[in-house]
């Protein structure tokens, strides 16, 4: 009998617990607090009034409207994002994220929302570089944590520089204190509107890019991916990808 | 908690730390030397030359160290159409710095330095300019031990820094890791301590010198 006592009270325990699982109704409650770096034009930047705006965020705000939640955003370096998620800080990373199968290992990913290839780019006066192969030997920019950093540590002699920004990665390359820039072919348009001397070289794999949620917030994620799927169908995700990504 | 992760990125992370190492002595060496320079230049009877070095102190120490750095790697290749590799830009935006945190130690050293030795020494028939080198610099430069070590404590740890421009010391190595495995507080729990053991020596071996040189608190 004490026994008995013993189990139903540490299921009582556990119960709150297994209850409180539900992001959703968190999320409803408090507000949705969503990640981002803004140093990834056109996915997320500052404009000309140091605001936020960006594609990603025109997205998140649509599908939290859909849902019917507040949105607060948290801005914060790109390799500390997936860090604030696993610690609750967050609870959706928005920052152009590549689904890699190693982030795969820590997070959950959303439907992809845009799908593109990575690029090389190099100063117009920079020659030799056509392929990724051509990287070794040459000192190739990338941001820390990202996907691009890991293909750039995948080349063969490649000596990879990792920046805390985008933009000072890109910037690297036009003083010339680096060679070459992997990254996201779109961002990589963004990139040479802003400096004229730089070209894209290459174009490499196409690579998905989604939201990434905690693993234990599956309600979380199902709900976001229903709105999604919405926004495809509306045509309204096709309108906002043509808006940034003309 | 994950500490074998730790264990198995230490030897990366003790190259980053060998690289913060060679940064911090570089540039505490070249800061003792321009900063000498400096200070003489600053004390210097030419008006002209004292106020300039003045104008070069408040510039160093009145603007972000992190700006410093930025405005070598990113504005100086531009300025001088020449290559500056990160490591170089790092120890060069050091010295610089530096330089003028110890001149301004070894301004006080020397001006430390009672005034009857001076004139003894110019009695007994020394130069000015052996004066300096014989009897005032010597002696402000024991005096001066205690505050250049903090110097290079300052130092050890400001050239965290550095990971902005991608060189890979030893902050840069830990952030690597913790970006790789999404472990920060383990990684950065390790730096912590590397760099904790790496300032408890510098003070230990400042207390050494300051034992052995005698010198008062």
């Amino acid at each position: 009998m004490r026994k008995l006592g013993m189990a139903v009270l540490l299921v009582l325990l556990a119960l709150p617990g297994a209850l409180a699982q539900s992001c959703l109704a968190e999320v409803k409650a408090r507000g949705l607090n969503v990640g981002t770096s803004p140093d990834y034009p056109p996915f997320e930047f500052l404009d000309s009034a140091n605001k936020i705006v960006g594609f990603d965020i025109d997205l998140v705000n649509l599908l939290a409207r859909e849902l019917g939640i507040k949105v607060n955003w948290v801005t914060q370096s790109f390799d500390g994002l997936i860090p604030a998620l696993l610690a609750k800080k967050i609870d959706v990373v928005a920052a152009g994220l590549t689904i890699t199968e190693e982030r795969k290992k820590s997070v959950d990913f959303s439907r992809p929302y845009i799908s593109g290839p990575n690029v090389i780019i190099t100063r117009k006066d920079t020659p030799g570089i056509r392929k990724l192969e051509d990287l070794a030997g040459k000192r190739v920019a990338v941001q820390i944590g990202s996907a691009q950093e890991k293909i750039a540590q995948g080349v063969k002699g490649a000596i990879v520089k990792s920046y805390n920004l985008y933009t000072e990665a890109a910037l690297a390359v036009q003083t010339r204190q680096a060679d070459a820039l992997i990254v996201h072919r779109s961002v990589g348009r963004a990139f040479i509107q802003q400096y004229p001397d730089l070209q894209v070289v290459a174009e490499l794999n196409s690579v998905d890019t989604g939201l990434a949620f905690r693993k234990e917030c599956v309600d979380l994620r199902q709900a976001v991916d229903v709105a999604m799927e919405k926004l495809e169908r509306s045509g309204k995700l096709e309108e906002l990808v043509a808006r940034w990504f003309k | 908690m994950d500490f074998g992760l730790v264990r198995d990125n230490l030897p990366f992370l003790l190259q980053g730390a060998w690289i913060t190492v060679e940064v911090t002595a570089l540039s505490l060496l070249f800061g003792i030397l321009l900063g000498t320079l400096v200070t003489l230049a600053r004390m210097s009877p030419l008006r002209w030359l004292s106020a300039l070095t003045l104008g070069y102190i408040e510039l160093l120490r009145g603007t972000p160290l992190l700006v410093q750095i930025f405005l070598i790697f990113f504005g100086l290749p531009q300025l001088i159409q020449q290559q500056i590799n990160e490591f170089a830009a790092g120890v060069l935006a050091f010295s610089i710095n530096s330089s003028a945190y110890v001149a301004e130690i070894l301004r006080s050293g020397i001006q430390s330095i009672p005034k009857g030795q001076r004139e003894a020494a110019l009695s007994l028939g020394l130069s000015p300019s052996q004066t300096l080198r014989y009897v005032i610099l010597p002696q402000a430069f024991t005096r001066v031990i205690p505050p250049l070590v903090n110097e290079g404590i300052s130092l050890l740890k400001n050239s965290s820094l550095l990971s902005a421009i991608a060189v890979v010391e030893l902050t840069r190595a830990g952030q690597l890791v913790a970006s790789r495995t999404f472990k920060p507080f383990e990684m950065y729990l390790a730096v912590s301590l590397l760099y904790l053991g790496m300032t408890l020596l510098l003070s230990w071996v400042s207390r050494g010198l300051e034992r052995r040189w005698n010198i008062p608190h």
